[in-house]
C-alpha cells in the first residue's frame, strides 16, 4: 500500500526563471528535511522559454507541468490549474519569489482542517499559505475572472473568513523572499528607465482596483464554474477556451474603463475629467501585452506632468490663502 | 393576520408610495428605508428584508417607479433592474426573502445603495439563484429631485464616489456571508481595513470634487483635503473657491498641455 502524499507545494511560473531556479533548490533541501510525503508542482504558465526539467532541482518529488498558449498572467487561472493537479492532503502556494524557511513540519502535520496559515512577511510572502486540500476546494478556489496580479489572494482569503476558517498569520521568518521591484510583479521585466517605478506603480494599482471591482460585481464560490484544461500530446496542458469564465458584457465594459482611467491618471497625473476630453485614441486601452506607452507619455511625464503637479498644489495654496480670514 | 404577497422596502422621503402599493394595500406591505434603524443604507436594508412580513421583497430605489402590469405578472425568481450609473447607479430588485436570508441577507456595513444592491445580487447569483433582468417597461426611472445648484451636485457625485470606493474595499476584504449574521464581531471592521476604507473614501470625495489627481493628493499637506468626521468631510470655504476659480482653468491647460506634446511627437 503506497502512503498517501500529505503535502503539495504549489509553484506558477511565467518568465521567472531566474527567481524559480535560486527557490526550487531551497524548497527542495526543506522538504527533504520534512518528515512527510511531498512533492512539488511546479507550473510554467506559457513562459516565452520554456522551463525545462533538467534546469529544476533533480528527484521524483519535483512534476513540472506546462501550460501552453497562455496569453497574460492570470494568477488566479494558473493557481487553480497547479493546486488543481496536486495529490497532497495539504497544499501550500508559494509564488517563483518565495520558499519556507523557519517553517518546521509540525505545522503542517498539527494543521486542522478549517485552518489556514499564511505568511505574513509585508510585499513578499502575503501570498503564500498553507491549507486542507478540502477547504481550499470548499472555497471554491481563486476568483477567475481577475486578470494580471492584485487581490486573488485577499479574495481567497476574505471569502474563507467568511465561511468560518480560522486564519493564522505566520511569523515573518516562516517564508524566505527574494525581494525585487513591482515591475516584475506586473509581469515585465524593465519598464521605461526614468520613469519606470511610477509606470509599474500606475499599472500595478489599476489592475487591482479592476480585480477589487470584480470581486464586487461578480463574487466568486464553489458553485462558479472555472477553467478546463486538456492534456495535450506532448505532455502539456492547454486551456479548453470555452470553459474559460467570462464577465457579462457591462461589467467586461466597466472593468476594461476603469483600468483605463486608473491607469493614466496615475501615471501622468491626470484628472479623470482631462483624460475623459481627450481623444481615447492617445490613450490605448489595457491589452495582453499591457498598456501601449509612447514616446509622447514618457515626455509628458518628464515635463508637463511635474509642471502641472506644481502648478495645481500652487492654486491649491493660493485658494487656502485667500479664503482665510 | 394573514402576511402580505409582497412586501416593498422603499428608499426615499415618507409621501412616496409606489402606485402598485397603492392598488392593493391589504396585500402588499411598504416598509420606508428612511424610517428603520441602521447607521448606513447597507444595514436599513438589512433591517428591512429581516422585518419583512411577506415571501416576496421589493427593493425600490430613490427614483424607481416599478409598474404595476410588469411587476404583477412576474414568474417566481429574483429580478433586477438597474439605474444609470452616473446618477446612484441602484437597482430595483425583486427576490424571496429566504433566499435572501440564506445568504445572510444585506452586507450591513455598506454606505452606499448600489454598491448593497450589487453585492446582494452577486451573492444570490454565486449562491445558485440566477437573477434575470426585468424587462424594460417594468421600472420607470424618474428624474429624482436632484441638487440645484452645480456646486451641491457636484457634493452630492463625490459623496457618491466616497461610498464607491469605500464599500469596494470593505467587500473585497470583509464579505458578507450567512455565518457572520449573528456574530455582533462581524459588524466591525478590522482596524487596518477601517483605515483603509477610510482613506480610499478620502481620495476618492477630494479627486472626485476638486478634480485632483491621485499623486498630487497623496503629497498634500495633512488637513488640506482631511478624512471624513461624523460629521462627514470638512469642506471648507476655500475649496469651494478653488473649485469656482480654479479647477476648470488647471484642467483645460492639462488638457491642453497634453495635446501639444501629442502633436510633437
Amino acid at each position: 500500500m503506497t502512503t498517501p502524499l500529505q503535502l503539495s507545494v504549489v509553484t506558477v511560473c511565467m518568465n521567472r526563471l531566474h527567481h524559480l531556479l535560486r527557490t526550487a533548490e531551497r524548497v527542495a533541501s526543506w522538504g527533504q528535511g520534512l518528515d512527510l510525503v511531498w512533492e512539488h508542482v511546479v507550473v510554467d504558465w506559457s513562459s516565452e522559454q520554456p522551463i525545462r526539467r533538467e534546469q529544476l532541482p533533480p528527484g521524483q518529488h519535483l512534476r513540472l507541468l506546462r501550460v501552453e498558449a497562455e496569453r497574460e498572467w492570470s494568477a488566479a487561472r494558473a493557481y487553480n490549474f497547479g493546486l488543481a493537479q496536486a495529490r497532497g492532503e495539504r497544499l501550500m502556494r508559494l509564488d517563483a519569489d518565495v520558499w519556507p524557511s523557519d517553517f518546521p513540519g509540525h505545522w503542517i502535520r498539527d494543521l486542522e482542517a478549517d485552518q489556514m496559515l499564511v505568511g505574513g512577511t509585508r510585499g513578499g510572502s502575503e501570498g503564500s499559505w498553507l491549507m486542507a486540500q478540502t477547504l481550499f476546494q470548499a472555497s471554491g478556489g481563486f476568483h477567475e475572472l481577475m486578470r494580471g496580479y492584485g487581490s486573488d489572494d485577499i479574495d481567497l482569503m476574505a471569502r474563507l473568513g467568511a465561511m468560518g476558517a480560522r486564519i493564522c498569520t505566520l511569523p515573518a521568518g516562516a517564508f524566505g523572499v527574494i525581494h525585487h521591484d513591482t515591475a516584475l510583479r506586473v509581469g515585465r521585466g524593465t519598464v521605461g528607465g526614468g520613469c519606470g517605478p511610477s509606470l509599474a506603480r500606475a499599472w500595478k494599482d489599476a489592475l487591482v482596483e479592476a480585480n477589487r471591482w470584480v470581486v464586487v460585481a461578480h463574487p466568486w464560490s464553489r458553485l462558479r464554474p472555472r477553467s478546463a484544461y486538456e492534456l495535450q500530446a506532448n505532455g502539456s496542458w492547454r486551456v479548453l477556451p470555452a470553459s474559460v469564465p467570462q464577465p457579462h458584457a457591462s461589467l467586461a465594459l466597466h472593468l476594461q474603463e476603469l483600468r483605463w482611467e486608473r491607469f493614466w491618471c496615475d501615471f501622468l497625473a491626470l484628472a479623470p475629467a482631462t483624460l475623459r476630453r481627450l481623444p481615447r485614441a492617445w490613450f490605448g486601452p489595457y491589452g495582453p501585452a499591457g498598456f501601449p506607452v509612447q514616446r509622447w507619455h514618457r515626455w509628458y511625464w518628464f515635463s508637463a506632468r511635474r509642471v502641472l503637479l506644481l502648478l495645481r498644489r500652487l492654486l491649491l495654496l493660493i485658494s487656502r490663502g485667500g479664503a482665510l480670514p | 393576520m394573514q402576511a402580505p404577497e409582497l412586501t416593498l422596502i422603499v428608499d426615499g422621503k415618507g409621501g412616496r408610495h409606489p402606485a402598485l402599493a397603492a392598488q392593493r394595500p391589504g396585500a402588499w406591505e411598504l416598509l420606508m428605508l428612511e424610517s428603520l434603524p441602521g447607521p448606513c443604507c447597507g444595514a436599513q436594508m438589512q433591517t428591512a428584508v429581516e422585518a419583512a412580513r411577506a415571501e416576496l421583497v421589493m427593493y425600490v430605489p430613490l427614483q424607481a417607479q416599478p409598474q404595476p402590469f410588469a411587476c404583477e405578472s412576474l414568474p417566481p425568481g429574483c429580478f433586477w433592474q438597474a439605474e444609470a450609473p452616473q446618477r446612484c447607479g441602484a437597482a430595483l430588485w425583486v427576490a424571496r426573502r429566504s433566499d435572501v436570508l440564506a445568504i445572510g441577507g444585506c452586507h450591513p456595513l455598506l454606505a452606499g445603495p448600489r454598491q448593497a444592491c450589487l453585492d446582494l445580487l452577486g451573492r444570490l447569483e454565486a449562491d445558485g439563484v440566477c437573477p434575470l433582468p426585468l424587462p424594460p417597461e417594468a421600472v420607470l426611472w424618474r428624474d429624482a429631485p436632484l441638487p440645484t445648484t452645480r456646486w451641491e451636485q457636484a457634493l452630492l457625485q463625490a459623496r457618491i464616489a466616497a461610498d464607491t470606493a469605500g464599500d469596494a474595499a470593505v467587500l473585497v476584504k470583509h464579505p458578507w456571508a450567512v455565518s457572520r449574521r449573528d456574530d455582533p464581531a462581524a459588524l466591525q471592521l478590522e482596524p487596518s481595513l477601517e483605515r483603509k476604507r477610510r482613506e480610499l473614501r478620502r481620495q476618492a470625495f477630494w479627486t472626485q470634487l476638486l478634480d485632483l489627481p491621485v499623486v498630487l493628493l497623496r503629497s498634500l499637506p495633512d488637513g488640506w483635503c482631511g478624512e471624513e468626521t461624523e460629521r462627514g468631510f470638512a469642506v471648507r470655504p476655500w475649496h469651494r473657491c478653488y473649485w469656482r476659480l480654479f479647477r476648470a482653468p488647471a484642467a483645460a491647460l492639462e488638457a491642453a498641455l497634453a495635446q501639444l506634446l501629442c502633436l510633437l511627437r
